[in-house]
Formats: structure tokens, sequence, C-alpha cells
């Protein structure tokens, strides 16, 4: 999969190269969304069966870590219930799927309404709470919805429910090849939906309430509106990725949508980098591809069966420790994420080149 | 008489058992510029904060232009007028010069997260005559060149200078300016000064809190002067630095 990673050395060209860049600004647009283009139309073509797979994979979780990074890279809350609402959405396809609403896209359609709801139920506490309580009270929408998916599937439906594919009428979108397509197209719009109200008075609205929410209703800002929106919006999105997850999977159950999965959600955010949107996707690159990295070195370890086979034997934990690595790096000496760290190097690398350029023609 | 642009009347601000404004009524007339001094801890930006809703007043009355606002949130009393820099600039240290003056314009903007998403044309017009009117506001201050610089890394009196631009370019029906000298060198206040005149000759109401009296006194006709959260008196700026009961105090204060 090495065409989703051509991705960041193109945005950093459009980047200014003058002063050290800020992490708060849209990259540019017009490059980036063509080199995303360009990814998934090759990738459609030309790609193999691991690459359209591995593809869908990382556009579904970026589609949530985007989502996520709404709440807490734009409005500045904490919220550990992604992985619970991505479950409403999942849920909420795989029942329509089997239904005469199983019509592409209106279980999409449906698993965003269902998102957005229950958005508006945790966004209510988040008014009321924020940091570890606000933390505490999402923590609680994860147990909630899995006790709840655990009664709903019941015992007949014990390994979840089966997610049938997507289709337009006779049209069956359920291929692999399709589903991938799907999840660009419905991630690239949402892209553009967010650039479109980050780069305007919302994005500066959730701007001044993150750095601090009594000078921002000071300003004028409705904290009420505009904390709901954020957690509405990001529900929304949340749960739609997890309703392009169901058809992936093909089946849906309530032990795929763990406190773990929230965690890694979380981890994706902030590895790629808060502020921007090219950083959450990143993210989810990073976590999808870092496992295969591992096979990949238990295979360069063949010469020594021991290591690779420990490798090959305890690949997630290796990859755990890897995510709980990176997160600490960041978290340490780069809070802009890897997009943070690859715009910084790519403007050291122009900088370099200007200072060439510039000796040149002095000379 | 007319009613006053804004009235305070009879606050009581408490914190437990500390009484920070206790009974202070004043009353700023439209076009006036106001000012309130007394020396640290007098309880003058716990005067402001009540008047932006920040903090709960236990007694007593506000209002602007004869409307009660003491029951209003914050950003209620933004929108009927209220506008407000902050004492500490580093307050929004993230933004780029050109996005916190938009956001001082607030209600001028569309904030339909709907059609920024769709990015309807019209809001994407709305947005852009915005910007035009931010990027000629800042031309007119000679501040085109640091629109695209972050806030923290401009001069701390700059920064100050931004946020009262910020403030003016909403057309607050009152300005309140929360030491707008602190933290600054002489040559800063001169220009802060020459943009609170210049306001002030088009008809801006606002009121200073300012430990520089005479910052003060030279951009305000009147000042109330505080100390202990109790008023201990209000006129000319001439008048009321001559009392005793003034100097004794400032003494050792300032």
């Amino acid at each position: 999969m090495t065409g989703e990673m051509t991705m960041p050395p193109s945005q950093v060209q459009t980047a200014p190269a003058r002063t050290r860049p800020s992490p708060r600004t849209l990259p540019g647009g017009a490059a980036g969304g063509a080199v995303f283009v360009l990814v998934v139309v090759v990738t459609a073509l030309a790609g193999g069966q691991y690459a359209v797979y591995t593809g869908t994979l990382i556009g579904i979780y970026a589609l949530v870590t985007v989502s996520q990074e709404w709440i807490i890279g734009r409005a500045g809350l904490v919220s550990l219930g992604s992985a619970a609402i991505m479950a409403v959405g999942a849920y909420v396809t795989a029942r329509l799927s089997t239904t005469s609403w199983s019509v592409f896209p209106i279980p999409l359609v449906v698993a965003m309404i269902f998102g957005a709801v229950v958005g508006l139920l945790i966004g209510v506490p988040g008014l009321r709470f924020r940091g570890l309580y606000l933390m505490l009270t999402t923590l609680a929408l994860q147990f909630i919805v899995a006790f709840a998916g655990q009664k709903y599937q019941g015992v007949e439906n014990q390994s979840g429910f089966v997610v049938n594919p997507p289709h337009w009428g006779s049209l069956d979108l359920g291929s692999p090849r399709a589903l991938f397509i799907i999840t660009c197209v419905v991630l690239g719009l949402v892209l553009l939906a967010l650039r479109g109200i980050y780069g305007g008075a919302a994005g500066r609205i959730w701007n001044a309430m993150r750095q601090d929410e009594a000078a921002a209703s000071v300003l004028g800002v409705n904290l009420v509106r505009w904390k709901l929106t954020a957690f509405i919006g990001s529900s929304a999105l949340t749960a739609l990725g997890g309703s392009l997850y169901a058809y992936q999977a093909g089946l849906v159950s309530y032990g795929t949508f763990s406190l773990d999965l929230s965690l890694t959600l979380l981890v994706m955010v902030f590895i790629g980098g808060l502020g921007t949107l090219v950083g959450p996707i990143l993210g989810a690159a990073v976590i999808v591809l870092l496992p295969n990295g591992i096979e990949r070195l238990s295979g360069a370890f063949a010469g020594i069966p021991q290591v690779a086979d420990w490798l090959s034997l305890h690949e997630a934990t290796v990859a755990n420790g890897i995510y709980g690595l990176l997160l600490l790096l960041v978290l340490l000496f780069e809070r802009d994420g890897i997009y943070g760290l690859v715009r910084r190097l790519g403007s050291a690398a122009a900088g370099q080149w200007h200072r060439r350029v510039r000796r040149g023609a002095v000379q | 008489m007319t009613d006053p642009r804004l009235g305070v009347d009879g606050v009581v601000v408490a914190f437990g058992g500390l009484r920070a404004v206790d009974e202070v009524s004043f009353a700023v007339q439209p076009g006036e510029t106001f000012g309130i001094i007394g020396p640290n801890g007098a309880g003058k930006t716990t005067l402001l904060n009540s008047v932006s809703g920040l903090v709960p007043l236990r007694t007593g009355s506000i209002s602007l232009d004869s409307t009660a606002m003491h029951g209003l949130r914050p950003h209620q009393r933004a929108a009927l007028g209220v506008g407000r820099t902050f004492q500490a600039a580093e307050v929004f240290n993230d933004f780029r010069v050109r996005d916190y003056m938009l956001l001082g314009r607030l209600f001028a903007q569309q904030t339909s997260v709907i059609g920024a998403a769709l990015r309807l044309p019209g809001v994407r017009r709305a947005e852009k005559s915005e910007r035009v009117a931010v990027e000629n506001l800042l031309d007119r201050h000679g501040l085109a060149d640091v629109a695209g610089v972050v806030l923290k890394e401009l001069p701390y009196g700059l920064r100050k200078l931004v946020d009262i631009l910020r403030a003016l370019a909403g057309r607050p029906r009152v300005l309140l300016l929360d030491e707008p000298t602190s933290g600054t060198a002489t040559s800063d206040r001169l220009a802060l000064r020459d943009v609170l005149l210049e306001a002030g000759r088009d008809g801006m109401t606002t009121v200073v809190v300012d430990h520089d009296v005479q910052f003060v006194s030279e951009l305000c006709g009147r000042v109330l002067v505080v100390n202990f959260g109790q008023q201990i008196g209000t006129g000319t700026p001439a008048e009321v630095l001559q009392r005793p009961d003034v100097r004794a105090a400032f003494m050792g204060a300032d």
C-alpha cells in the first residue's frame, strides 16, 4: 500500500516555506485533493486485492479519526466513545441491509441520523462536564453500547448480524473494489465538507472555544450550541464510518466495538496530529499498516527462527507496544503529530533549498 | 434625562464572604469614554466581568440602553452589543491576526454549519466579503503585513492593539477595555491612545479599566475610583485625583 503514503510529501510542497508552518492552517486543498483522487483512482484500477482491502480499511478509519478530531482537535473536548458510535452506525446498517431499505445509500444516511442522535445524548453531559469527567461519561457510553449490543444480538445472533452487501437495485456494490470506491468517495465528500466548515466562521468559533471557553462566550460564542454541534456532527460522521465498516466486515457484533478500538482510534488522532485534516488520515494509515509492517519484519528475521516466530506470535502485542511508544513520542516531542513532523522536515528542507538558491544568486 | 448606554446600579459581586464588588453604581452616556481606576485588587476587572456576564451578581442590576442584562449569559450580552478586550493578551494565542479579527465580526457572519459543509455560494460569498473587510481594516491601521502572523509571535503591545481592533470591528454599543496598557511600552500606549481617541470621535461608548492613571485621564471625561470593591468617588480626572481619600488609596500602589 504505497499509494496512500505518497500523500504527505506533496502536501508539504504546498505549505508556505518562509516561516515555521503553524499546525492550525488548512493545507493546500487543491493539491491535496488531486493527490487523494490520484491515489484512489490508481488503487481502484491497478491495485491488487491486498491494496484495495487495506485501502478500504484505511479509508474507513480515516473517516472515523477525522470525525473524532472534530471534537478533540477543533472543539477541544475529550471523547472515548468513538467505537460505541461506530457500533450504532454498524448495527443500523446491518439491520437495514436485510430490508427493503437496503438500497444504497439509504443505510448510510440512516446510520448518520442515528449517530447524530447519540451525539446529542453524549453532548448533553458534555455541556456540564469537561476534561476527565466528560471522558468518563463517554466511557459510560462504551459500556452501555456493549451491554445493549449483547442483549440485542441475543442467543440466535450470538456471533453477530450478517450484513448484506450494498446494492443499487439489481446492481451489486458489494465487491471489494466497489466498497473501496464507495469508501473513498464518502471520505472525499466528508473531507470537502469539513474543509468548508473549518475554513469559515464555525472553524474560528471552535478554535476560540478550544483556547478559552469563557473568553469565547464573551466574544459572542453560544457554548451550548457549538458544543452540541460538534458532538452531533462528529458522531454522525463516526456512525457513517461504522456503516462502511459493517459493509466491509459483513458481520456486526458488539465485540468489535470495544474500548480497545476507541483507544486505538484516539491514538490514531493524536499520532496523526491535531488541527489538520491530513493528520488523522496519516494516523489511520500508520495504525492500519503497522501490523503488516511487523509481519514483514518477522519475515526479515526468517534466518533467526526464534525471533521470527516470537514476532509473528506476538504481533498484536508488539503493535500495541509501538502504538504506545508512538503516542508517548508524539506527546513528548511533536505535539503536531506525524503530519506536523512531516511539515517541519519539509519546511526545513525547503529552507535549505532556498538558502542554497540565495547563495548561488549572491556568488 | 435619557437612559444611559450602560447603567450599573448597586452591583454586588461576592466570592464566598469576600465582596469583590460592593454596591457600585455608575452610568455611561452614549459616546462617552468612562474610566475606572483603582489600586491592584480593587475589583476593577471583576466589575467588568460582571458586565460581561462572567460572574453572577449577588444584588444589583446592569442595563444596556434600558434593557436589563444581568440575567443574560455572556454570548447574549455580546449579541446585544457588549464588546470586550482581555487583560491577558495571551487568552487567544493560536489565532492568526486576520482570523482573530474575523472573530470580532462574529455577528456579521454566516455561521450555518450545513451551509458551510455544502459550500453554498451564499456562505462562501459572505466569508469572502468578511475577509476583504478585515484586510481593509488591518491595512488602515498599518497591520497588513502581520495579517498572517500567529498572535503569540507578535510583540505584546501589538497584540493588545489587535485585541482592541478586534473588539472595535464588532461595532459594539459599549466597549469594555480591561487593562489595555498592562505589559505595554510607552510607544505602544501612544498608539493605543490614538486608536481609542479616534473611536471616541466616531461615537464609540467605552469603559476603560486601567492602573495607568495618566492614560485614563487623557482618554476619559469622567472616572470612577474603586478601592476594596467600593466606589470612593466619581468625577473628572482632575477633580477626583485631587481628593485626599483617592490619593491615599493610590499611595504605594502606583
